[in-house]
């Protein structure tokens, strides 16, 4: 997930930290990154510059400004995280431009998109372009936002000076810290629980603090016990469960799902949109299984064999669909580790082998 | 030591509390002293199968409430030496109560009896965590349906939730037939799933609803398959987990179950 860089800003500091002045009451910061540098060199320089004097930065607020940068919801994510995670920031906002959020609608929505003025009437510019051959004007957006799973504000528009501090805000706009870290949770569908005299929590595993290893640029998150019915984990990196993931359960992972057990649950693998995920299990039956966009169920007549004979087995979208086969030892060609994992396994001996074979 | 064990289902319908009763009557036939606690409250059902409805005078809320002490609730059974009941209150809902106030009531049984039996309420809302609260273990009943196992599954999540230990399995209305024909879960199937320790099968039988209506327990009918398949249970959980299960998993003719079960044909055991 490299961010093509628009070229907007040329050299000077990867990434610059300012503090709002104290003057217009908001206690906070800014930070920009500039838009050709790539996430790991962010996290870098964000330590360079902020880790000298960790305290400082301590419960402050603080907003993003990514100029120009693609909207890359993952790489956002982990910023927000590491922040938080790493220097007790709490990002409150996200400065981005009209183009961006643009480009990041048609990406995620895998269509041409066009803006209009709210006041057109589509159709009858439709009609009207007929005439005008393969003219596709693309009109700028106006101030748009676009809701981010919840993890922080997308707000397009000029970035926020230093000077511009009047219009920095901190009562209504804090985020809350859930969006990147695993979400481990039981959803109590009763009403009654609600009316329970001392609401408890209906978390079931232990959430650690920062249940995060960085691994490889990787994030993982380890799960190291069964997940039964109606307990769920979300996370933004890999999942890896040592145990079962039994029917009820579910398992959504930005980047790749894998099992050591039997799978039986709903496993949604990339679920950022990345269809280069896979889900492995020791034993693959799924109730359901998503990669990216797509979805694939257990028909009733697939009549998986039990018992000891079964071996593990990996799910991939290839051809458009999603594909089982059994693990073979290596990811299947063209499959490389997602998130922002380099294709290290893919080798050029792995075609001949990877024949389909699907002993189902 | 005395214990006190929560037998749960999430499902509803799947043998809570005929299993409450037998395992109660089961553990006392062995000589220990136990309270069953109906904590099913606004829907009792356990007084009835006990057969113990018409000596109803207080009840669970009762006692909690102070309107009277726990010695005046508790129904002793007259047919078997140290087994008592703790009727639910028919008049109250589940939010009458508390998990405080259940456990505080628990840990004042506890001193008078070996086991406490809580005999808990379907569903996972206010009226599971209260079964619970007090409890040092639980025994999950499900049948071999899929629907009772999936929320048997959450059931045990939930429990492992309340830092409870591993709870263990009953398998109730089995139909030997019907797993030889590939028409029920068998037993390997449904551990594999739950993958908690197995406490006992329960068949598929009559002889509980006839027993149901009567009023007495299964498990005191000597003669009764049923009634024998509790009873191994109450031994395994009563500090003889050695006692091997009753082989269901062959139907080999009614005649030589028959004979079987007068010991005229060699038993047969399977291990667990
Ligand atoms: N092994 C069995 N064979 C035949 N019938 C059974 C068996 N076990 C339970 N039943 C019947 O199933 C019905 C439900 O049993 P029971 O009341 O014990 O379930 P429960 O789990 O306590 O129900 P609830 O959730 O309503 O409290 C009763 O009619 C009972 O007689
Ligand atoms: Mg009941």
């Amino acid at each position: 997930m490299s961010n093509p860089a628009p070229a907007r800003v040329g050299g000077g500091a990867p990434v610059v930290v300012r503090t709002l002045s104290a003057q217009s009451g908001a206690d906070g910061v800014i930070v920009s990154v500039r838009v050709d540098v790539a996430f790991d060199d962010v996290r870098a320089e964000l330590h360079r510059v902020l880790g000298q004097t960790p305290e400082r930065w301590r419960n402050r607020m603080a907003r993003l400004d990514l100029g120009d940068r693609d909207v890359e919801l993952f790489d956002v994510r982990r910023l927000v995280h590491l922040l938080k995670g790493d220097y007790g920031l709490s990002v409150t906002a996200v400065y981005t431009t009209e183009r961006a959020v643009h480009r990041y609608v048609s990406r995620e929505l895998k269509l041409q998109v066009f803006t209009r003025d709210p006041a057109d009437d589509c159709v009858q510019a439709l009609v009207g372009a007929v005439g005008e051959a393969g003219a596709t004007a693309v009109t700028e957006v106006g101030p748009h936002a676009i809701d981010s799973d919840g993890v922080t504000e997308i707000v397009s528009g000029p970035a926020v000076t230093v000077e511009d501090t009047t219009s920095f805000e901190t009562d209504d706009d804090v985020v809350e810290d859930d969006g990147a870290i695993a979400d481990l949770s039981y959803d109590d569908e009763s009403g009654a629980a609600k009316a329970a005299p001392e609401p408890e929590p209906d978390v079931v595993l232990p959430v650690e603090p920062m249940p995060i290893r960085i691994a490889g640029g990787q994030r993982v998150q380890s799960i190291p016990r069964s997940l039964r019915g109606g307990q769920s984990v979300r996370f933004p990196g890999d999942v890896v469960v040592y145990g079962d993931v039994n029917p009820g359960a579910v398992v959504e992972a930005g980047g790749n799902i894998l099992v050591f057990g039997a799978l039986r649950g709903l496993a949604h693998a990339g679920s950022h949109g990345d269809e280069a995920a896979v889900i492995m299990a020791f034993d693959l039956r799924p109730t359901q299984l998503r990669i990216g966009g797509r979805i694939a169920f257990q028909g009733l007549e697939d009549d998986i064999p039990r018992g000891p004979g079964f071996r593990p087995e990996i799910a991939f979208v290839t051809d458009e669909r999603i594909r089982i086969e059994p693990w073979r030892g290596r990811l299947p060609t063209e499959q490389v580790a997602t998130g922002d994992a380099p294709p290290s396994t893919k080798t050029p001996g792995d075609a001949a082998e990877a024949a389909p074979v699907t002993e189902q | 030591m005395s214990e006190c064990i929560v037998i749960t289902s999430g499902k509803g319908g799947v043998g809570k509390t005929t299993t409450t009763a037998n395992l109660g009557v089961a553990l006392a036939q062995q000589g220990h002293t136990v309270a069953v606690v109906d904590a099913d409250i606004g829907l009792r059902n356990l007084d009835v199968i006990l057969g113990l409805e018409n000596r109803i005078v207080y009840d669970l809320v009762h006692v909690i409430e102070g309107e009277c002490r726990l010695k005046q609730g508790l129904i002793k059974d007259k047919r078997l030496d140290g087994l008592s009941l703790l009727p639910a209150a028919q008049t109250r809902d589940k939010n009458a109560v508390t998990p405080d106030q259940m456990r505080k009531l628990v840990a004042e049984l506890k001193e008078h009896f070996d086991y406490v039996l809580v005999d808990c309420p379907a569903g996972i809302e206010q009226g599971f965590k209260n079964a619970v609260a007090g409890a040092d273990k639980a025994i999950i009943v499900t049948t071999p349906e899929v629907s009772a196992i999936r929320d048997a599954d959450r059931i045990i999540g939930m429990v492992e939730a309340a830092e409870l230990p591993e709870p263990q399995l009953i398998i109730n209305r089995f139909r030997a037939k019907m797993v030889q024909s590939g028409d029920m879960m068998n037993k390997e199937d449904i551990l594999e799933i739950l993958a908690i320790p197995l406490l006992g099968v329960v068949p598929d039988h009559e002889d509980i609803i006839v027993s149901a209506n009567r009023g007495v327990p299964v498990a005191f009918d000597d003669e009764s398959l049923v009634g024998e398949a509790y009873r191994r249970i109450g031994r395994r959980l009563g500090g003889e987990p050695d006692v091997p299960l009753l082989d269901l998993t062959v139907d080999d003719g009614l005649w030589t179950t028959i004979k079987r079960w007068m010991g005229l044909a060699p038993a047969r055991e399977v291990a667990r």
